[in-house]
Order: C-alpha cells, then structure tokens, then sequence
C-alpha cells in the first residue's frame, strides 16, 4: 500500500509541468492583470486595498519569477488558507446584503487574483492569470456606469495581446525545443497591427449583438437594508428645497441643481433653467416617464396635494409588494442608480408593483406616489417592478367607451377647481364638441395644446390677478411643460374627466454602451393622468415635441445595438441640426419626383431616384478617389500597371493577324524586341542561331546565304541598343521598324515560295 | 458539415471555455443590461474570430517542397532540406513544420519553428539524419501549423510531399573473388550480354559527357548530329555467380539481424562482381517463387538488396532445385543463408550440373534466442559433417563476426 502511495507522488511530481522561463510573457501577462485590477478598484473608493492588492500582485508575479525553478509546497499551503480566509470573507459580505453581490465579488476576485500571482511556476498558471484578469474586466464593467471604463478596456485589450503573443510564442518554442531572437520592434508593430484588427472585428459585432429585454433573472439589485420600521413621518422632504412644506405661503428661490416640481407645492409661476448633472442612473427594460409627485388640487396659481397622511407598508425582506389599483399590461423592470443627493420620493414608472429598497418600510399615498422615510442618498440603489398600460391607442378607445364611473369622493379630488373662466370652459368644449368619448376629448385636447402653442422656457411670470390656464390660452399663448400639463388637467376636468398633474422625470437618455439611461436634472418634466374606466389612469403628454401617450406609445426597440447607437448619436446632435437634415432630405425627394415628373417617368418612388442618384454620387467619389490613388506612389503603381496590361489587350489579342507585338516602352528595349522577333521569324525558314553563335558570326551566316542586307543592318542595330550606351532615339527605332517591315515581307515571300 | 463546425474544436479545450464564457458573458449581460458587458462579449468573440481566421491566413498560400539525395548507403548521414515559399504578399509568421525522418533509429519527429517568411519569399529548413537501416522508405507527410498571433485555433495542414528514399546496404569490400568458372556465356538460351567496357567489339555511339577524353569521339557522327558523340565498346565478362539469398528469417533487432548481415554478405560479393566485371545473378524469395536479377549495374544491384524484406518462407528442396535451374553449367553459387535447416541432399542438382556451391550460414541464435536453440546447433554440427564429405564449403557466421573476414575466409575455401 505504502509502495503504491509512493509511486502515486512519484507519478505526480513527473507530471509537474515545466517552468516558463519567458520574461516578456510574464511581464505582459502582469500588466494584463494589473489593469483588470486597476479597472476594478476604480469603480468604488478602495484606497487601502488598492495599494495592497497592486503591491501584493507586483510582489507575487516577481516571488514566482524568481521560485519558478522550486518547489515551493509551503507556499501553495499559506495561499490556500489565504484563500480560505477570503472566500469567508466573501459569504460574510454577501450575507449582510444578498441583493448586490457586486462588491463582496470584486473583493474576493481582487484577493484571490493576488494571492493567486504568488504561485506562477509554468505558462498555464500565466494562462490562468490572464483569465482572472479577464473576469475582473467583465465585473469592473459590471459596476461601471461611465465612460472612462473603455479606456481601461483599451489598455486591456493592448496587454493581453501582447500576453497570448507570447504565450503562443512560447508554446511553439517549446515544441520546437528552440529559442527565438525575436525583435522587440517587430513583435511590437504585429501586436500593434492584431490590436487594431481585434478592435475593428469587436467593433462589428458589438453592432450587431442582439439586445433581447433583459432583467429577468430575481431578486433585483438593492443597496444595503437599513431596518426602520416606523421612522419618518411620510411627508416629501426635498434637501434643496428645506421648506417645502410651506411653499404655499412662503416663496423661494429657484435652485437650478434640483426641480422644484418635487416638492408638496408646484408653483406654476416659478422660473429658471434647470442644470445637465446627471441625477439618476437607471437600467430598464423599456424607456418610461419615472412618476415622482402625483398633484391632485389646483388653486388657480399651482397645485398640491390633499392627501397629506401617506400610508405605509412594510416588508421584512424585499421585495415590497404593492397592489395594484388597476390592470397593467406591460411588466417594466428598472434598477436605480442615485448619484447625487435627492429628496425621499421613491421614482417609478406607474403602477409600482414590488419594489426593492434599502429600508423595509415606505409611504404611498392615494395616487400611488411613493416616499421613503429617508432622503436617498448618492450611490443609493433600489428596484421596481411596475406595470404600465401600454397599450395601443385603439384598445384603450374601445375600451374607455364607457362613461367614467368613480367614487363620488374620489372624483371629488379629481375634477375640483377654482372658479375659471367661461372662456377656458367654452374653449374646452369646442375643442371637443366632435368626439363622443371620454378618451377622444382627451386626446383632442392634447393635440390642441400641442399644435397650437409653441415650447418656451423663457416666459415672463405670469401676473398674479390672472388665472393661469386663462392668462396661458389667451394671452402668452406659449410655455413649458407644467404649463401645458396643467392647462390639458384644467380643461378636462372642466369637461367632467377625472385628471391629476404629475412631475417626475422622463427616461433620459439611452447611453447603448454603458448600457444606463442617464437622467439629468433637466430632463425633469410634467404631465396628466386621467382616468377611464375600464383602463384606469392613462398617462397624457401635452407638451410639444413629445408623445401624447408616453407609456403606450413606445415602439418596439430593434434587437440590434447598431440602432441604439444611432439613436444615442441622434439624441447627441442638437435638434436643429437633425432637423435640418430631415428638412434637406425632404426637400431632395421632392426635387427628385420633380425632376422624375419632368421626364415622365411614372410611377417612380422617390426614395429609389434618391437612392439612385447617391449612387451615381459615390460612384463619382470612387472614381475621383481612384484617380487620387494613381496619383500616389505606391497604389498608383500597382494601379498603373494593371491598366497598361489592359490597355494591351487588344494588342495581344490581334497577335493572330500577324501583327508586331510592341509594347509601350522605351525605344531601346524595342529595338530589342525587334531583332528576337527577326530570329524568331527566321527559324520557320530554317535559318536558327545556334547558341555559341555571336549576333554577328550568325549575321554573316544568314545574310550571306539569303542575300537580306536587312538581317546585317539590324543586327548592328541591336548590338548598338544593347551593348552600347549611345543615345538610342525614335528616328532610329523607326528605321528598325522600317526595316523589319521590309524583311517581314521578304520571309513571307520566301514562305511562299516553299523556302527556295 | 458537422465535421467542419466541430473539427476546429477538437482537442481545443481553451477555445472551447472561451465560447462558453463568451456565451455565459452574453447571457449575463442581457440579463443585467450592463451595456460594457456586451462590448467585452464582442470583443472576446472578435478575438475568437481573428484567431480562427489569422490562423488559416497563414498557412494559406505557403507550398512545400522537400530535397534530399533518394539514394544513401546505410550509415550515412542525409541532408534534408525543406523549401517553404510564401506565395502571398504578407509576411507569415510562426510556422511550425513536423517532419518525421522514416528511417532513423528513434522514429521520433521532428518539429521546426520558421519565426516569419515574409511576403513571395522562401525559407529552408535543412537537417542532417542518420540513415540507419537499409531498406526503400517514403517520407511520412509534412505537417504544417499555425495559429499565430494569439494562438486560438491552430491550424494545420498535412502536405503529402511523396519522396521514396533508398538506402543501401553497406557491405564490406572485398579484394578478390577467385575464379573458378571458366564460363563465359551462358549455355541456355539466353543471349548474351553486353555491357560497356574496354574491350574492342563495338557496342555502339552515345552522347558525349562532359569530362570524357576525345579519344572515342565519332567525328562522323559528330559532324552529321551537329553534337559530340563518342563510340561504346563492350566489356569483357569472364566469371559467373549466383548468390542466393535466404530472406526467410529475420531474426535480431535494428542492424544486427540476420538478414541484415545475409543482404550486407550479399552486397559485398555483388560489389565485387561489378567491379570484376564477372556475370552475376542475384536470387532470393519471393511467397512461392524465386525471383532473379540477373547482372545488374551497380545501382540496380544496391536497389534491388534495399528492397528485400522477409517472407517466412522456408526453404525446401523445390527451392534447391530451382537454384540449379538458374545456375549455369560449371559456375559458382554462393548460398547465404539464415538457418541450417538445410538437407544435403537437396544440393544433387547443383552437383550434376558441376556449380561449386558455398554456404555461409548467418547463425540465428546469436541474434536472438529462440526456442529451437540447441536443435539448431546440433543441426549445423550435422550438416558441416555432411557436407564436408562432398567437398562443399560452410562456414558459420555469428553476430558481431567480422563480415569481410569470414567472406574471405569463406571464399577461400
């Protein structure tokens, strides 16, 4: 037995694998690991563990270098308690908070990296380095929502192509069982030129990757759970708005670092330019206007809210569960990303369904707002659920046939006003004397707003004497969008159709590499629910240059990246630009059907002429770029030369007529062409110089027995052509051609005659 | 078409792990909508792809040749050389050639590593090896391979470069074979034979070879072919020989079998007889059959003993009697054989034909033991009795003996 043991570590120790002795290698497989850890430790504030995991590698890699060669027993036992040490580390992490692994992950993968670089004897524990590094990249891109992480990728990419470089270099030359002397200049311009490549090839296929909807897999991410049962009192505390609770009765200046529509007061008299800082990061499955305060009671000047005492609901684990008031058809999953401080209202697209969050008991009022018992902080994380109605406009008409039905109290809070004036009812019902049903009204009123009053931040405050949905009809007849979300809730609930006022954000923009949906401060906005029965609350957007119906009016997203980056670099362009553009195309098609029309040429779509004439167009531009490359050294070369072959062509081809075959070249080299085709045409009557024969011994041969000075002549020709270095001009090429001319005809002659 | 999918993959267990991470990769990232993941995706599976498609570039556009010298004496040492032209614009980089050298003594192969052929050049890779055996061998094929620059999906080509390499049997040189036939041609039916030589009948004109004195050249012949031509006359043959040769055993290991020194004894006697312009016919065994090449040149000689290989035939009494056939009227046959399972009465027809016959028996038990060991001694003991009364010469050769020594020795008897 004992034998057997031994041999079996005898056995073992053989299959030891052979060190890797390969400098290059270990340093490029180094500087692959470094910047997945550099990567990694960017993302979050780690400063102690940065220093320590980056000296603790550099150390590792240089320990292996040098014990390569030993067996190093007593060093494999200390990693593998180390390694003990962090996986524990790791569950104990990952317990406080189940629902974002992220960090205990890039925790053990930076320790684990580390200790790991300690034991690196032979190329496949380099290789195993090198895809560590590679996890590490894919869990820095994990927690990154900016942009700066591609420059780390770029450096990345550049490592590790030097790395397998080398490590194939070195697996080859181990199986040659040579050593190669390769140059440092050549390997750097090959791994330079294979970098480039792989980026374009990684390019390409990242535009076209599918992007199927994703976020299904459960539970959703959440920050760490702070247990509060019964704190906070459910109002809306607004961290730059401190007194917000009083808005009504005591003004305020505007802040442009945050919204002031977030608040328990909006006062539609309130002016200024919200900022650009980013505010929310959010990853969903759908764009969606994230609902923030929902407002019920308008007093002529703004709007609040009457349900001052939220209820709570509390869960001892998330998810939050929350019932949902009326059917929803679309499941919309959003994880939240707050990056700067906010006030405590929990954003989400309507209705909220389950809801991950830090603290296990929130406020909800009755129109389904959300708060938090505490403000929400930067680097707060928290997820939703919710299901919006998206559906499509002719299903929410069948089904809002019916009349509204609502409780009379709760239609009470959502068709109160002021007293208004008769000229806001009368225009209220000639906008909408053609339709019949509550959601047509609704609709047309929307449209009305949108198409007859123009979008502009810049408006004078409005006077105070004056109502507000009546001084914005029928005198500034222009504002922004608390403007026109009021106005539509005013006229409608003057037609007796329930409608509330909401602020929030919209989705911001879809940035396709990050993958976040950037939310800025000034994409904070407003807009109207209204009710129908059979629906619920629809969402309406009466400002112009948005949907109408914003929930149900998202249009299915193409499963391509290569759309979502053009649509990312569309939101980048300023709008007039694209508008231009869109302007000048339009007015090319009609030029086109123009000219189409002008030349009967029926029944021609004008997108086929357009796309016709940019082709004409690019095939100009290749050409024109074509003949710039001929003009270059090197392509015009290349280019020159396959167009002489085809010029000659047609040269070659008439060869069978009998025809000399001259090449354009210079007066020389024909000369020569000309006494090789003299022999070669002597031959066929018998006249062959032998190979030792001098050009002249077979001159005086030939032309003493056939008596053709021009055989002689020509071949002094040649000699001077060839051996000589006067000047050989066109006068004397065309006395060569004169003369081969003459002796042409005489051989045919003598072919003629049957060589007598 | 499974095979073509699948076939990159085999034995590519790296390969294999990075597409199922790039697929795990795609999945999580879906999953968690993080938009950097599907651009690490993409690149992980750009690099898969450049991998597979850089690979093939290189070894495409690359044609092979392999030069050696197809005709060595064993023991000598060849010169391989192997030209690989790059046919393309584009540098090739890392090339890995298998070469395995058919007949050395390890059989192992070869690997050489060219760092870069650069674009419509050539490059040779040339080694030396050790002829070891005698025998006709071809040259397994050449492998290629490549996967550079990062070393996914290798792949290889196998070039069948045909190359026959003959490799002679390296006998000792005799001095002398003393003549004891008197017989010139032969008294069958055969004609006879002429090759070139000193003598004075005219053989007839040939080309005139660089290096030839101009003594022999045809001026006549010259002047009407407009080339040198020179005048071939015959060589005088004066002795004949059989050698038969006993391929029945092949007993030993490497070079030191029994054959082995049966076609070295056999080589050195055919040697002689080239250089003595003596007749001569080469015999061995075929499955069921004799088969004969009568006075070969040199090299024909040398080829025909390379391409002798065992056939476990044994021989018998029918064999004897087709050797006497073969072996003229009063001329000489020399038996080389393996074994002394021999019966002395099998040698009546050579004796009625007056053929002097010697037999050099190769004593199989010092190669190798076998079972029949002491059977064997006790026959040979019989047979050198036996024959010793018909005044036929045997002598016994052992492994390690000294070949010439003994040949000598032998034909002195």
């Amino acid at each position: 037995m004992s034998n057997k043991i031994i041999e079996a570590f005898a056995r073992l120790r053989k299959k030891r694998l052979s060190p890797e002795h390969s400098i290059p290698l270990r340093i490029a497989t180094l500087l692959t690991v470094l910047c997945g850890i550099i990567a990694t430790l960017s993302q979050e504030e780690w400063p102690g563990l940065s220093i320590l995991v980056i000296a603790g590698t550099i150390a590792g890699f240089f320990v292996s270098w040098i014990r390569r060669e030993k067996n190093n027993w007593w060093i494999k036992l200390i990693l593998a308690i180390l390694m003990c040490w962090a996986f524990i580390d790791f569950m104990s992490n990952l317990l406080k908070n189940v629902y974002d692994p992220r960090i205990p992950l890039s925790y053990l993968l930076l320790w684990l990296q580390t200790l790991h670089s300690f034991d690196l004897p032979a190329r496949r524990d380099l290789n195993y380095s090198l895809w560590t590094a590679f996890i590490l990249m894919c869990v820095a891109g994990s927690l990154s929502s900016n942009m700066t992480y591609g420059v780390f990728l770029i450096f990345f990419i550049l490592c590790s192509t030097f790395a397998l470089f080398y490590n194939y270099l070195s697996a080859v030359e181990a199986k040659a069982r040579v050593a190669l002397n390769v140059s440092w200049r050549s390997v750097t311009g090959t791994i330079l030129k294979t970098a480039a490549i792989l980026l374009i090839i990684g390019g390409i296929v990242y535009l076209f990757i599918p992007r199927f909807h994703g976020l299904k897999i459960r539970p959703l991410p959440v920050s760490l759970q702070l247990r509060l049962f019964g704190m906070g009192d459910g109002q809306i505390k607004n961290p730059y708005y401190p007194y917000s609770n009083q808005l009504i009765t005591r003004a305020f200046d505007f802040n442009s670092d945050a919204y002031y529509g977030l608040t328990s007061y909006l006062d539609l008299n309130m002016r200024g330019k919200l900022n650009r800082n980013v505010v929310i990061k959010m990853r969903s499955t759908e764009p969606a206007y994230l609902r923030g305060v929902v407002f019920d009671y308008y007093n002529g000047a703004g709007w609040q809210i009457t349900d001052t005492k939220p209820q709570s609901i509390s869960s001892e684990n998330p998810p939050i569960s929350l019932n949902l008031a009326y059917p929803g058809f679309n499941e919309v999953v959003q994880i939240f990303y707050i990056e700067r401080e906010m006030p405590n209202i929990i954003f989400a697209a309507y209705q909220p369904s389950q809801l991950y969050f830090p603290t296990n008991t929130i406020y909800y009022d009755r129109n389904m707002g959300l708060l938090s018992p505490v403000p929400l902080d930067k680097g707060t994380i928290y997820s939703i659920i919710s299901f919006t109605s998206n559906m499509p406009d002719y299903k929410i008409r069948k089904l809002a046939m019916k009349k509204n039905i609502l409780p009379w109290n709760e239609a009470s809070h959502y068709l109160q006003l002021p007293p208004i004036s008769e000229k806001v009812r009368k225009l209220a019902l000639d906008i909408t004397k053609n339709y019949d049903n509550d959601y047509t009204k609704a609709m047309a009123v929307c449209l009305y707003l949108q198409n007859h009053y123009p979008y502009d931040l810049d408006v004078p405050p409005f006077p105070k004497n004056m109502e507000t949905t009546e001084y914005f009809l029928f005198e500034q007849k222009r504002g922004y969008c608390e403007h026109f979300a009021s106005t539509m809730a005013v006229l409608l609930r003057t037609l007796g159709i329930p409608s509330r006022l909401i602020t929030g954000f919209t989705s911001g923009v879809y940035n396709p590499i990050t993958g976040y949906y950037e939310i800025r401060n000034s994409d904070a906005h407003a807009w109207v629910e209204v009710f129908f029965s059979g629906v619920g609350w629809i969402s309406f957007d009466p400002t112009p240059g948005w949907n109408s119906l914003p929930y149900a009016g998202n249009e299915e997203q193409s499963p391509w990246m290569i759309s979502a980056i053009i649509n990312y670099i569309k939101e980048k362009i300023p709008p007039e630009i694209t508008e231009s553009l869109k302007k000048g195309w339009q007015a090319f098609i009609k030029y086109l059907r123009t000219f189409a029309a002008r030349f009967e040429i029926l029944d021609l779509n004008g997108k086929i002429i357009a796309l016709s004439a940019i082709f004409l167009a690019l095939f100009s531009i290749t050409v024109f770029i074509f003949y710039l490359l001929l003009r270059t050294k090197r392509y015009g070369l290349r280019i020159a030369e396959f167009v002489r072959k085809l010029q000659n062509l047609p040269i070659k081809l008439s060869n069978g007529f009998g025809k000399p075959q001259l090449k354009a070249a210079g007066p020389r080299f024909l000369i020569w062409q000309i006494y090789y085709k003299m022999l070669k045409d002597l031959v066929t009557i018998g006249f062959n110089k032998l190979p030792a024969q001098t050009p002249k011994e077979f001159a005086d041969s030939a032309a003493l027995k056939l008596g053709w000075e021009e055989i002689y002549i020509l071949t002094g020709q040649f000699e001077e052509a060839r051996y000589s270095c006067h000047k050989i001009d066109e006068t004397r090429l065309n006395e060569s051609r004169e003369l081969w001319k003459n002796l042409n005809e005489k051989i045919k002659m003598k072919k003629k005659n049957g060589n007598k | 078409m499974l095979n073509f999918i699948f076939s990159p993959l085999k034995r590519r267990s790296d390969e294999i792990v990075l597409l199922g991470i790039a697929c795990f990769l795609f999945i999580v990232a879906t999953n968690t909508q993080t938009g950097w993941l599907f651009l690490v995706d993409a690149i992980l599976v750009g690099t898969l792809l450049l991998g597979f498609i850089s690979s093939r570039l290189q070894i495409r556009g690359l044609k092979v040749e392999r030069t050696f010298r197809d005709r060595v004496y064993e023991g000598e040492n060849l010169k391989v050389e192997i030209l690989l032209q790059n046919t393309h614009r584009w540098q090739k980089h890392l090339i890995t050639v298998e070469e395995k050298f058919p007949a050395s003594e390890k059989n192992e192969s070869k690997t050489f590593l060219l760092e870069k052929i650069e674009g419509n050049k050539t490059r040779t890779i040339s080694y030396e090896e050790e002829c070891f055996k005698r025998g006709i061998y071809s040259f397994p094929p050449l492998k290629l391979e490549a996967g550079a620059p990062l070393g996914f999906f290798p792949f290889g080509k196998t070039l069948k470069k045909d190359g026959e390499l003959i490799i002679f049997p390296s006998g000792p040189s005799i001095e002398n074979l003393p003549a004891r036939s008197t017989s010139l041609y032969t008294a069958s039916q055969n004609r006879p034979y002429s090759t070139p030589g000193q003598s004075h009948d005219f053989l007839g004109i040939r080309d005139y070879q660089p290096g030839e004195g101009t003594r022999y050249i045809h001026w006549k012949a010259t002047a009407k072919l407009g080339k040198l031509m020179v005048k071939e006359f015959k060589k005088l043959s004066s002795r004949e020989l059989t050698i038969f040769i006993d391929n029945s055993l092949d007993i030993g290991k490497g070079r030191e079998t029994s054959l082995e020194y049966v076609v070295k004894a056999a080589a050195s006697l055919s040697n002689l007889s080239v250089q003595q312009n003596n007749y001569f016919k080469l015999i061995t065994l075929d499955t069921d059959k004799i088969i004969t090449l009568a006075n070969p040149g040199h090299l024909h000689c040398m080829e025909w003993l390379a391409g002798i290989t065992p056939t476990r035939t044994k021989i018998t009494a029918e064999t004897i009697a087709s050797l006497a056939r073969e072996a003229n009227y009063k001329t000489r046959l020399i038996l080389l054989l393996s074994s002394p399972w021999l019966d002395p009465s099998w040698l009546q027809p050579l004796n009625d034909k007056r053929v002097s016959v010697k037999i050099f028996i190769f004593d199989s038990d010092s190669f190798e033991e076998h079972e029949e060991q002491a059977l064997a001694a006790k026959r040979f003991d019989y047979l050198e009795e036996r024959l010793k009364k018909e005044n036929t010469a045997l002598l016994r050769i052992k492994k390690g003996d000294n070949l010439k020594k003994a040949l000598v020795e032998g034909l002195s008897l």
